[in-house]
């Protein structure tokens, strides 16, 4: 699959998102998990448009992605785009856990897929690398591993057909 | 080998009182070549330790051993008895041989880091973090799990910015490093062999060998 859509990474007042949702025509718009968790949006609110979920793999072990996964599955996303998630580290705080990469992280998800416990048409695509030689490498395995659609930074040639771009990005 | 940083002496002198008789053991191995455990800092610590009573001095050539610990310590068996506590210039699992072996309070006169590989004196790398998985037949000899700051075992990540790490900007992302080198093997494939993630079971401390 390929399109466009609108990035809120970081939700910090709902009220203003829902505003932002209702008068947005883009087709796709895809929730991060930077502020409030997007499950702050109603069943209802979530499937009047179609929404992604980032998952942000930091700080996430395997069970907490998996269930946030069937939990984006349950609210009615129409899919999810796994994230390697920023890394922040500050003086007073240690840095980010990471359990996951992104490929592993998709293998999970195409598990969840072929033993029934998501929908088939739920989307999964998943953030990849771009702009090197060995990041298109990769990029083109995510493909092969059973992701619907990546997100690079910059479109890689071949892949256009199952790329999906961020148009703009808010935060509300 | 393990790279060992010294602990400020203040630090070290505040477990031992005043009336305590000490011992002060240094490990000739790692310690030594790290210049924070061979016999010219044992002899430092010894003068450092002011108006405490030092009994013996000894350095032992791998105190992490049991085996070499027991056998060199049998040379100041008398000192040990009258000491009361012993002061470790080695690595943590020195100190833990130490106490074991002689059942005496033991004091870690150094903070233990990680397993080093060697350029010359004063220039330690990390290189293997021990990981219990080892991919480096899949990645060119190069660890990805050591020197990639999200751990990432199927890489790069999307953060890469051309062909550098957007954690360490000035460093070239490892996964950059691994694909130029299988590349330059003609083992271009092995850049996607799938390595599932670690099984942390395995990880738990205290780990063990034992046949
Ligand atoms: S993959 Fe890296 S950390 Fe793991 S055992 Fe091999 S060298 Fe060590
Ligand atoms: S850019 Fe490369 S080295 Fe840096 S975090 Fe990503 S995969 Fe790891």
């Amino acid at each position: 699959m390929k399109g466009n859509f609108l990035y809120c990474s970081k939700i910090t007042n709902p009220a203003a998102v829902r505003e932002r949702l209702k008068n947005c025509s883009e087709s796709y718009v895809l929730c991060g998990e930077y502020g409030l968790s997007p499950f702050l949006l109603t069943r209802d609110e979530i499937s009047a448009k179609r929404l992604l979920y980032e998952v942000v793999l930091s700080n996430k072990n395997r069970n907490l992605f998996c269930d946030t996964i069937l939990s984006a599955h349950a609210a009615r996303f129409c899919g999810i785009v796994i994230s390697s998630g920023s890394f922040e580290k500050t003086l007073s705080m240690p840095m980010p856990v990471f359990d996951l990469d992104v490929t592993q992280a998709l293998s999970l998800a195409t598990s969840l897929r072929k033993n029934g416990k998501i929908a088939p048409d739920f989307l999964l695509g998943v953030r990849a690398p771009s702009g090197s030689e060995a990041a298109e490498y990769r990029a083109r395995y995510l493909i092969e591993l059973g992701a619907d659609f990546i997100v690079p930074s910059v479109s890689i040639a071949g892949l256009e057909e199952r790329t999906m771009m961020c148009i703009e990005e808010f935060t509300a | 080998m393990i790279v060992t940083t010294k602990k400020n002496v203040k630090e070290i002198i505040s477990y031992v009182s005043s009336n305590e008789g000490l011992i002060i053991v240094g490990c000739s191995e790692c310690a030594a070549s790290c210049q924070t455990g061979g016999s010219k800092q044992v002899e430092e610590m010894a003068q450092q330790m002011g108006i405490h009573r030092v009994i013996a001095t000894i350095s032992i050539h791998a105190p992490c051993d049991k085996r070499i610990a027991s056998r060199d310590l049998k040379r100041i068996d008398d000192e040990i008895k009258k000491a009361d506590v012993l002061i470790a210039l080695t690595c943590g699992s020195g100190v833990q041989a130490i106490s074991e072996v002689t059942g005496k309070k033991v004091i870690a006169a150094l903070n233990t880091h990680f397993l080093r590989m060697v350029e010359r004196i004063g220039r330690f790398y990390e290189r293997c973090a021990q990981c219990g998985d080892c991919i480096l037949n899949d990645t060119g000899g190069i660890c990805p799990y050591t020197r990639c700051p999200r751990k990432v075992r199927n890489g790069p990540c999307e953060f890469i910015a051309g062909i550098m790490c957007d954690v360490h900007p000035h460093t070239e992302c490892v996964w950059h490093l691994i694909f130029t080198r299988l590349k330059q093997n003609g083992e271009e494939k092995r850049f996607t062999v799938f390595h599932p993630p670690l099984q942390w079971e395995n990880r738990y401390s205290p780990q063990e060998v034992v046949w």
